[in-house]
């Protein structure tokens, strides 16, 4: 009996610490930090939605990939401030109208670490005209922007997380 | 005349030798199932105590009538009756509280495969300790939507204590599942942001888990099975979950 009871403590405290694993993330790309870069990379060509997640905590998350029907819709960044959009063939049929062309005017803060977005007519994702919205850039390349933005409701908080990708 | 009443007298002795009457014995049979004590009963209180004159050991028991499962009346069996006090050996070969058996949900989320047994050898009831494991393959996504799947070993391990006799048994239990996880990809994010597919949480570490339910073990089949509420304790959550545990008693 003893040599189970410490049979098991041995394996018990060898899980404690094998447990313990390092998060060896280093981005293939950090992030643009120059605004004049970040502003190039924003403006440079069309994005493709990618995904946007609600992070009530980091465990509590909504997220996923992101409907295939939405990788053929384009949003750019034009340099006039105009943002707009084109939508692809694919449908994703939940929407009511899928209108092509300027949907908001965009502007970047000298630091390049915010973007406002003043939106001139309503949006899926629940965006209406009118609406002005602050988003953090939390990471910017040629290829990905990730902009982060708090919400809060009456009785809720969350962080919204959007992607956007170009190939 | 002399001789043949002699002879007949002998005869006679012998006869009634050889036909020494046989008595049965009173046996009673207590509630873990292994204990059983013969001899004769000599005085009963119902419903509070029964005393038994034992034979061989020569001594007189009083049992309290709740620990008794059943009373018998038998003819003597060789096996207990010749022997005064099991060896070591023999009592190891009656202990019979040790399992192995498959749990649906449970501790270990989805399934595992467990072995279960009771730190006194000779009770089917008390402290045990459970341990097993389940493999998984999980698909997380980071919050840009990144896939990244993961090998996950998960290894449940916990001290339970069963309340009940005879068959029927409650089942209290506190332990910790341990996770070994084994990424099969590349980090496209910090790993803090991969979160299990419809879950939306991370792969712990380790878990805490409870146990409060029934569990059924046979007296003299082979076949154990239970239910139990089985939570899932995170860092900054809890996930209720029930277990379903079938399984098979190890002789």
């Amino acid at each position: 009996m003893k040599k189970t009871i410490l049979g098991f403590s041995v394996i018990v405290f060898g899980l404690l610490f094998t447990s313990c694993q390092k998060d060896d993330y280093i981005p293939e790309t950090p992030s643009l930090t120059d605004i004049n870069e970040i502003k190039n990379a924003i403006e440079a060509s069309p994005w493709i939605f990618k995904n946007s997640a609600v992070v009530y905590s980091p465990d509590a998350v909504e997220t996923g990939p992101t409907e295939p029907c939405k990788d053929d819709d384009l949003y750019t960044f034009q340099l006039n401030g105009n943002a707009e959009v084109v939508y692809g063939p694919n449908n994703c049929g939940f929407y009511s109208a899928e209108i092509n062309g300027k949907y908001a005017s965009w502007e970047l803060d000298p630091n390049g670490q915010t973007l406002k977005m003043v939106y001139s007519r309503d949006m899926p994702g629940g965006y209406l005209a009118g609406d002005v919205i602050v988003w953090r850039v939390d990471y910017i390349t040629t290829k990905k922007l990730v902009i982060k933005r708090l919400v809060t409701e009456p009785g809720k908080s969350y962080t919204l997380v959007d992607t956007y990708k170009r190939n | 005349m002399k001789l043949f009443l002699s002879v007949l007298f002998v005869l006679i002795l012998s006869f009634m030798k050889g036909q020494q009457v046989v008595m049965p014995l009173d046996r009673i049979y207590l509630n873990d199932s292994i204990t059983i004590y013969e001899g004769f009963i000599v005085e009963q209180a119902p419903a509070i105590y029964v005393k038994i004159l034992r034979k061989i050991e020569q001594d007189t028991l009083q049992l309290s009538m709740k620990d008794i499962w059943k009373m018998t009346r038998e003819y003597p069996r060789a096996d207990t009756t010749t022997v005064t006090a099991p060896s070591k050996k023999a009592a190891h070969r009656q202990t019979k509280n040790k399992y192995v058996y498959a749990e649906a949900l449970g501790s270990a989320g989805l399934y595992s495969l467990n072995y279960d047994f009771r730190f006194n050898e000779n009770r089917r009831d008390g402290w045990g300790l459970r341990s097993g494991f389940s493999y998984l393959n999980l698909t997380t996504y980071n919050y840009s939507g990144d896939v990244l799947n993961y090998r996950v070993l998960l290894l449940p391990l916990q001290v339970n204590y069963l309340f009940g006799k005879q068959k029927r048994f409650f089942e209290v239990g506190l332990g910790a599942t341990y996770i070994i996880k084994s990424r099969q990809g590349t980090l496209m994010a910090p790993e803090y942001e991969y979160t299990i597919k419809y879950l939306g949480r991370r792969i712990p570490n380790v878990l805490g888990t409870m146990s409060l339910g029934y569990r059924r073990l046979p007296v003299k089949g082979k076949i154990m099975w239970g239910i139990s509420a089985t939570p899932l304790i995170g860092n900054s959550f809890t996930l209720p979950n029930i277990g379903f545990k079938i399984g098979y008693k190890l002789s």
